[in-house]
């Protein structure tokens, strides 16, 4: 019988939207949050939940849907990537963003045009981590669920192609956070 | 009118109290690294805020702090040059140009961004990026980004600007300049004020020369470089002949009449190394010569630095010094005109 491929598609699905969906709102909200330290803590909470109720869908969803997993898998990402984008923001020169605002810059202008670009190579990065752990999670996990149900023996091909895909990204990341893509 | 009165606690032992008018033109900010030269900066561009105290740029107050106003950085209108290279890295020079000029129309942004790199010889270097530009080239863009603004207050930080960029910055804005250095002598040439601050005070104000050459106290003489400062007593003055007799450890002094002292009091003289005379052990001693054996010669810039005994320290001409340097001893000669009495 040959493998169903369609756990790896949405999960990469899934990856994909969580992924664009932290990288869209992740680095602003970090900048915003630069502003209000005491609120920081509030933002990585999600952290410890997240990836038990990707679980808990993804074992009770009798329909699997891509879009409800990459929301779920969301609050997963999005504290990831404000976490290193305010890890990026803070090793910039104070002097740079100081620059902008003292040269009449909107805090919104000053994040667009220099915090932002600046601290990129960390986001993309920290985007790229996000996306091969919800692939892998999402993808597995859906595998390891259908072949439970279905009284079957997970079929080997999805979960390896799903592997080499996280590992790869993991290692674009990689080497887009030290600097030698780009 | 631009003035400030700034307090500000920074712990562990920076306690800034200042107040003073900017008046077109440069203000030199002259003290030791720590003395809180950077933090008046960031207290008048709004990157910092003051515990108390008022800030009034151009007759529009930015901070006040007993009626609960501080004015945003970016509404401020203070242009800033920084210690550190802060061009954004991402930009060529002629977009970090453009970044403050983005509020003007199209058209003005353009003819004005090209006017303000002409104007400081950026024309040809525009379009490169930050790393890729001399130092230099840097420090002028750094400073056509400031002026495109169009600030009301200018501050420049201690980044090694030299004199003809000052001026031809000056030239440029009729914005008060505040210029923080290091360079007594770009004071002197640049500057038409200097504010001297020690320990987040401001120690001396006043023309530049006059300061250098006249400091009111020993933490100021120190400041301007000058070695000869000693602790003496006055054992004799003669108003009569405008005259005193100063004691010190070593050696005793004839000086100009001191006002406001009397015999016995303990006061501090000051003399810069340049102004004392040296002569040959051999020479038959004059009005304020003091024997004493020279410890060490080191060559300077311009100048040998003769380092005596008893802590005196003269700067002679390298001519000078060739000619005794094979004294087998040796006469300072303090002339007394060029006391100067803390």
């Amino acid at each position: 019988m040959a493998p169903d491929w369609s756990p790896l598609w949405l999960g990469l699905r899934a990856a994909a939207f969580s992924s664009a969906m932290a990288l869209v709102l992740g680095p602003w909200l970090a900048y915003w949050l630069q502003r209000y330290a005491a609120a920081a803590p509030l933002a990585w909470l999600p952290l410890s939940v997240t990836p038990v109720l990707l679980f808990a869908y993804c074992l009770r969803a009798a329909q699997f849907r891509w879009a409800a997993a990459g929301l779920i898998a969301s609050t997963f990402s999005l504290p990831y990537v404000m976490r290193a984008s305010a890890a990026a923001y803070g090793a910039l020169k104070p002097e740079y963003v100081n620059a902008a605002r003292g040269l009449g810059a909107t805090e919104w202008r000053v994040f667009a045009r220099i915090a932002g670009p600046l601290a990129l190579r960390p986001i993309l990065a920290a985007a790229a981590f996000v996306f091969a752990v919800v692939a892998a999670e999402a993808g597995a996990v859906l595998i390891l669920v259908r072949a439970a149900r279905a009284d079957a023996t997970p079929a080997a091909a999805p979960l390896a192609a799903i592997a080499a895909v996280s590992l790869a990204i993991h290692y674009l990341g990689t080497r887009l956070e030290r600097g030698s893509l780009g | 009118m631009t003035r400030a009165r700034l307090g500000k606690k920074v712990p562990p032992g920076l306690s800034l109290d200042v107040e003073f008018d900017l008046a077109p033109g440069v203000t030199a900010l002259f003290g030791r690294p720590g003395s809180g030269r950077t933090l008046i900066l960031d207290l008048l561009a709004g990157f910092a805020t003051p515990t108390t105290g008022r800030i009034l740029v151009d007759d529009v107050i930015l901070f006040d702090g007993a009626a609960r106003v501080n004015v945003p950085a970016r509404l401020r209108q203070v242009g800033s040059i920084f210690q550190r290279d802060a061009l954004f890295p991402h930009l060529t020079l002629r977009q970090n140009v453009q970044f403050a000029a983005a509020n003007k129309p199209r058209l003005e942004r353009h003819r004005r961004v090209a006017e303000t790199l002409d104007s400081l010889g950026l024309t040809e270097s525009g379009d490169s990026k930050p790393r890729d530009a001399a130092p230099e080239v840097r420090l002028r863009a750094a400073a056509a980004r400031a002026l495109m603004a169009e600030p009301k207050l200018l501050l420049i930080d201690d980044c090694g600007m030299e004199e003809a960029l000052v001026t031809q910055i000056r030239g440029l804005t009729k914005a008060p300049i505040l210029l923080v250095t290091r360079d007594l002598d770009l004071c002197c040439t640049a500057a038409a004020q200097l504010l001297v601050l020690e320990a987040g005070r401001i120690a001396q104000r006043g023309a530049p020369v006059e300061v250098v050459d006249q400091p009111d106290s020993v933490e100021v003489a120190r400041l301007v470089g000058i070695p000869n400062v000693f602790q003496g007593t006055v054992a004799a003055l003669d108003p009569g002949r405008n005259t005193s007799r100063l004691e010190f450890e070593h050696f005793a002094l004839t000086g100009p009449y001191i006002k406001g002292h009397f015999r016995g009091d303990r006061v501090w003289v000051a003399i810069g190394a340049e102004k004392l005379a040296v002569h040959g052990g051999d020479e038959p001693a004059g009005v304020n010569y003091v024997a004493a054996p020279l410890v060490r010669a080191a060559e300077r810039s311009r100048c040998v630095r003769l380092e005596f005994a008893y802590g005196i320290t003269a700067d002679v001409a390298r001519e000078e010094y060739a000619r005794q340097k094979d004294n087998q001893s040796w006469q300072v000669e303090f002339p007394a005109s060029a006391l100067r009495v803390l």
